[in-house]
């Protein structure tokens, strides 16, 4: 399973029981299924010395049956103010991010290798902003307690990492843990989930840290308004479009 | 006093404005063996105050950019300018969208070679020294857009076109460099000729006004040459595009036209004058009427059909950009302060390679050629390749970044380095070191004949402005 801001900013509902890894894989994922949403979040990133540094953005979240757009936008500080993402993330095709840049008055196209690597210096990679399955992820069950399910899960070819463990809370289906692991198997990068709050039976999980192990930095998102079940019409297509980015800079 | 305005209008809006403030102070000082009349220190302050505001029917945003030069040699000059950047409104209006106000219209997806950015003058007054963020100089525009998600028309109207900000004499990064024109005047009082008995003693006197004249009253002649004849603003001499842009899956396609002023004007020296100047000989007195038949220059601001258009995509994981462009009539500079026209076509291309946003690897090139060149040409030729590249590292959780430009033309065989090494304290302050290194097969002009008649490319002709600079950047 590609892990994902998804964590820090989808909804989760409690649902069924299940016991075999791609089952509670496949109910964690309905669980986590991220509707139409408009967010805005806070992200620190903490540097080896503990300095600390504010990005804001707002955040929008649309679903159409498998495609899953995301809308990112960047107000402070103000020097990256302006600066707008837009991820397309469908299973049946390769994933499209588009990257604003106000500077430049012009957006680029995120190719390949460009997804592995830090999203606007935080600890979080573009290739963990995307919400799909990767293509050919393999799920195992490595243990449980009466609380979590521990499960492994082996990322398509084209990701940066060889191995996801991720700790699925039994209450909720909300991965609380995730550990990233390099494609040497060695710990690369830990998400943990700090704070939830529930709107409506839907949980969400409010604050989120991603920790770098190697570099020893981290990076901390607040969710701190949220509004869910937003009609299409507020998130219209035109949203995730080269045009819009460029009227919106 | 914008801003204030801004904040104001926010009381009714639904999410909190932006608000932000960059100071980018910057001191470069020359790294080479330039002339003694050179400045041997240049500072830059910019100055970028901006508001911007979404409420539920649109989108208000305000920029005032102020910005400080000082330059130090012979005469030390300070300049304050003061101009309104983006500032308007964006939002839906029935079935269309308007954007309207000074805005900045960027076509084309070239950085370091552009081909198809033509709706807004640039301002090139600090050379490579310039911010990105100040080289487009906003102009009153509207542009309306209309169409559904991934196809739209659009077309854009800018009333009161401007040229291209160049200073023409008196700083380093001008084609009429500090002390040229003084040392022209002197030499020609000694020139031979059959008025010369009449004239030496005048223009030896004009040499010595000169060089009494203030740094400001310099600065208007500059400005009177590069805004000699330009049309009224009367909103019938305005630029007019059109774009069609086309989206599919990891493809985005534009293509447009326009009819436009162009940013340069196609000048004409006056030939009594012109042969004064390639004889370096006072004219005879029967020569005196042809001198004063005419005015010394003649400008005019000539209009251009072009059409062009842009490309994005990926391929594998490789950023792709094209943009190819075509002209009725460009205006292209000859010597002896001189121009004519030209149709030109233009192809360019880019590729980008980037590792998240710690990485960035980016190359261009551009080939242009004029299908109807005048005989002499000046800083161009009838084919020109021009190269760009840039490198931008990031280390440190974004704290220290790597950021090389360089440009090279295979037609002038001319290059320039541009290397700056920054260090961010915190969100607000960074600092950064660099340099400018410029080198070319043609030795700069030292005097005014010699930069009129250069032969050599546009880098060549600057080449003795290395520089190595320091700059802070404040942002709030």
């Amino acid at each position: 399973m590609r892990i994902l801001l998804c964590i820090l900013a989808c909804l989760v509902a409690p649902i069924a029981w299940a016991d075999t890894a791609d089952e509670i894989i496949a109910n964690a994922r309905k669980a986590q299924r991220v509707e139409n949403s408009i967010q805005h979040l806070e992200m620190v990133l903490i540097s080896r010395n503990g300095a600390k540094r504010e990005r804001k953005f707002e955040m929008r979240v649309r679903r159409d049956e498998k495609t899953v757009r995301t809308y990112v936008r960047f107000s402070h500080p103000s020097d990256v103010a302006g600066t707008q993402l837009v991820v397309v993330d469908n299973p049946a095709e390769a994933t499209e991010q588009l990257l604003y840049l106000p500077a430049l008055k012009r957006t680029n196209r995120i190719a390949g290798k460009a997804r592995k690597g830090s999203f606007m210096g935080s600890d979080f990679s573009y290739e963990d902003l995307e919400v799909s399955d990767g293509a050919g992820a393999t799920h195992t069950l490595v243990s449980e307690t009466d609380t979590i399910w521990v499960i492994d899960s082996k990322p398509g070819a084209d990701s940066s990492y060889g191995r996801i463990r991720a700790h699925v809370s039994k209450a909720d289906y909300l991965p609380r843990r995730v550990e990233f692991f390099d494609t040497k198997d060695q710990p690369k990068k830990l998400l943990e989930v700090l704070q939830t709050e529930t709107d409506n039976g839907t949980i969400i999980p409010v604050r989120s840290v991603m920790k770098n192990l190697s570099r020893n930095t981290a990076t901390e998102m607040k969710v701190t308004e949220w509004r869910l079940n937003v009609p299409d019409a507020e998130i219209p297509d035109e949203t995730f479009t080269v045009g819009f980015l460029e009227r919106n800079g | 006093m914008l801003i204030p305005l801004a904040l104001s209008l926010a009381a009714s809006a639904e999410s909190p404005p932006e608000v932000g403030l960059t100071i980018e102070p910057l001191v470069a000082v020359d790294a080479s063996d330039s002339p003694d009349s050179a400045d041997s220190l240049e500072s830059w302050l910019w100055i970028r105050a901006k508001a911007k505001q979404r409420t539920d029917h649109g989108t208000w945003f305000f920029a005032v950019n102020g910005e400080h030069n000082v330059r130090v040699g012979e005469d030390t000059e300070a300049i304050w300018q003061l101009d309104v950047g983006e500032t308007g409104w964006s939002g839906e209006t029935g079935p269309v969208h308007l954007r309207i106000g000074n805005l900045v219209e960027r076509w084309g997806k070239l950085d370091l070679t552009p081909i198809i950015d033509v709706l807004n003058p640039r301002d090139l007054r600090a050379g490579p020294l310039a911010t990105v963020e100040s080289m487009h100089v906003a102009v009153p525009m509207a542009v309306v857009q209309a169409g559904v998600p991934k196809a739209r028309a659009e077309l854009s109207f800018s009333p009161f076109p401007q040229g291209d900000r160049i200073d023409m004499i008196g700083s380093d990064w001008s084609l009429i460099r500090p002390g040229m024109l003084e040392g022209f005047v002197t030499d020609a009082a000694g020139w031979s000729g059959g008025s010369a008995a009449l004239l030496s003693g005048t223009i030896d006197q004009l040499g010595v006004a000169l060089e009494d004249l203030q740094p400001s009253t310099m600065r208007a002649l500059s400005t009177a040459l590069s805004e000699a004849e330009r049309p009224e603003d009367n909103g019938l001499n305005g630029n007019l595009g059109a774009r069609l842009e086309l989206e599919g899956s990891g493809l985005d396609v534009a293509f447009v036209g326009a009819n436009t002023r162009s940013s340069m004007p196609k000048t004409s020296l006056n030939p009594a004058i012109r042969t004064m100047l390639q004889t370096e000989s006072l004219p005879e007195l029967t020569e005196f009427d042809a001198l004063v038949a005419s005015p010394p220059m003649e400008t005019e601001w000539l209009r251009t059909w072009m059409a062009g258009a842009e490309l994005s995509t990926v391929l594998g994981p490789l950023g792709v950009r094209a943009e190819a462009g075509w002209w009725s009539n460009k205006v292209v500079q000859q010597q002896w302060l001189s121009a004519d026209t030209s149709p030109a076509v233009s192809v360019g291309g880019g590729l980008d390679w980037a590792h998240g946003s710690a990485v960035f690897v980016s190359v261009e090139g551009r080939f242009s050629r004029l299908l109807s060149p005048p005989d002499s040409l000046f800083l161009t030729a009838r084919d020109t390749i021009d190269l760009g590249a840039t490198a931008r590292f990031t280390f440190a959780a974004d704290r220290i970044q790597l950021l090389g430009a360089g440009l090279y033309s295979p037609t002038f065989d001319e290059w320039m380095l541009r290397p700056e090494l920054s260090y961010r304290f915190s969100d607000p302050i960074s600092l950064g070191i660099g340099g400018v290194w410029i080198q070319g097969d043609e030795a700069p002009p030292s005097t005014l004949l010699e930069a009129l008649r250069y032969a050599g490319g546009p880098m060549s002709m600057m080449s003795d402005n290395d520089v190595v600079f320091a700059t802070l950047r404040w942002i709030q």
